[in-house]
């Protein structure tokens, strides 16, 4: 075999090796999950009720500057978890991140009124694009279970954007698990939400 | 002989007419109101104590089935709400000690184990708590179908016991199902339109509504030995925020 040749075939392994790799990024990186929206409380205090409208009991309560993720069980299995009307008001079952209930979306979960459908209403909460680190963070390729399969890490300060067309994101099979693209590095995955601040 | 003649002659057009509205008459669905049944069903519907609300939802995958169920008994003040995706029980709150308590468990997504906390609410919180128990949980269906327009359905010849009624919106077409025996509404479906504009043949949302004399025993039984923490309530402040 002739020293062209051997290149040629080199050349060859490289190139497919390097598709496949490239295949494997894509079809497993950040997003590979379905997404659900990442939300910033705007309102001074919200309350999270056991139903989608105030006939149904307060269970808890969100205050601005929380961060809180569109949940419900359904959405993990793929189907569309659409918000409810009820009493001129959009009401969205959501997971409250609470250190105390526990790192678990379904026991931190219930209704909030999202914003008054009467017109010109005002948000209780709205989407969030961007976040800023708390806490060390990791950044990871995949979300679910659980974060896994590291590939940076921030610290804190360091401000992330939404990764999933400028929205932050989060993974409904593991709703802390955001997808974002570091400012400081460029490096885009899941990190964990718990550990940052969205707004 | 000339009066004969005339009678005969107008006889002619008349019968031609009488005939031709009863085929036009045959050729058509009979539609008949079916609306005081269905006022009367929903209005009937929330006045028992203890109502229990089933709602199933259809996402695009049709072997995913999720579904919630819901008890509230209006003269103990309690309230079991219940998440499911096919069959496996996601989430359960319970508000009990007349909406003070409340009881939040959860399957965790990533171990798949079951979890829960407690807590009990302040005093301001409990008594809107206390006052929206006593609220039925089919008001919002009565006041839905209270502002429809409802017909008999062709179903109500097959379904013997049960009457069903339709109504149809620009949107979604509204089917319900009344108990004959009592009066009482005891089931909902909603049907949404295919992108052809043809109303789909499967519904994507069904409620069914049952009246209990109690609450059943497997609802509040802790069937996985959920270790259950007591914590401080989750509440900014013990008065009522938006929402």
């Amino acid at each position: 075999m002739n020293k062209t040749k051997l290149f040629k075939v080199v050349l060859f392994f490289m190139l497919f090796f390097s598709i496949l790799n490239l295949q494997w990024i894509l079809s497993t990186h950040a997003f590979d999950a379905k997404n659900t929206s990442v939300f910033d409380v705007k309102a001074a205090g919200l309350n999270v009720r056991s139903g989608p409208g105030t006939s149904y009991p307060v269970i808890a309560q969100v205050t601005q500057g929380e961060d809180i993720v569109n949940y419900c069980p359904v959405a993990g299995t793929g189907a569309s978890c659409p918000p409810t009307s009820n009493g001129g008001l959009e009401w969205d079952q959501n997971y409250y991140p609470d250190g105390s209930i526990g790192y678990y979306a379904n026991a931190a979960k219930g209704y909030m009124a999202w914003m008054n459908t009467g017109g010109g209403g005002t948000w209780n909460y709205n989407y969030a694009t961007n976040a800023v680190v708390k806490r060390q963070n990791n950044i990871y390729n995949f979300a679910c279970p659980n974060l896994n399969s590291q590939v940076g890490t921030m610290a804190p300060g360091t401000y992330v954007k939404g990764d999933y067309n400028d929205e932050l994101r989060a993974a409904v099979c593991n709703p802390n698990a955001w997808t974002i693209l570091s400012a400081d590095t460029f490096i885009s995955g899941y990190a964990n939400g718990w550990n940052m601040s969205a707004y | 002989m000339k009066k004969k003649k005339v009678i005969t002659i107008a006889a002619v057009p008349l019968g031609i007419a009488i005939l031709g509205g009863s085929i036009m008459l045959s050729s058509h669905d009979s539609v008949v109101s079916a609306q005081s049944q269905v006022l009367s069903a929903a209005e009937n519907a929330t006045k028992t104590n203890l109502e229990y609300i089933k709602v199933t939802t259809y996402g695009d995958d049709p072997s995913v089935q999720s579904y919630t169920i819901r008890i509230r008994d209006k003269a103990n003040l309690t309230e079991v709400s219940e998440d499911y995706v096919n069959g496996v029980l996601q989430s359960k709150i319970i508000i009990s000690e007349k909406g003070s308590k409340v009881t939040s468990i959860g399957r965790d997504f990533t171990t798949n184990e079951m979890t829960g906390s407690t807590w009990t609410l302040p005093e301001n919180l409990s008594k809107e708590n206390e006052r929206v128990l006593k609220i039925s949980l089919l008001e919002e269906q009565k006041q839905q179908v209270t502002g429809q327009d409802w017909v008999e359905s062709k179903d109500s010849l097959t379904k013997s016991g049960y009457k069903t009624a339709v109504s149809e919106l620009k949107d979604r077409k509204d089917v319900v199902t009344i108990d004959e025996s009592n009066g009482m509404l005891v089931k909902k479906e909603t049907f949404i339109k295919n992108g052809d504009g043809i109303w789909k043949s499967n519904p994507s949302r069904v409620e069914e509504y049952k009246y209990l004399d109690s609450i059943p025993m497997n609802i509040m039984k802790n069937d996985e030995n959920i270790e259950i923490k007591e914590r401080p309530a989750p509440i900014i402040e013990d008065k009522l925020f938006n929402g």
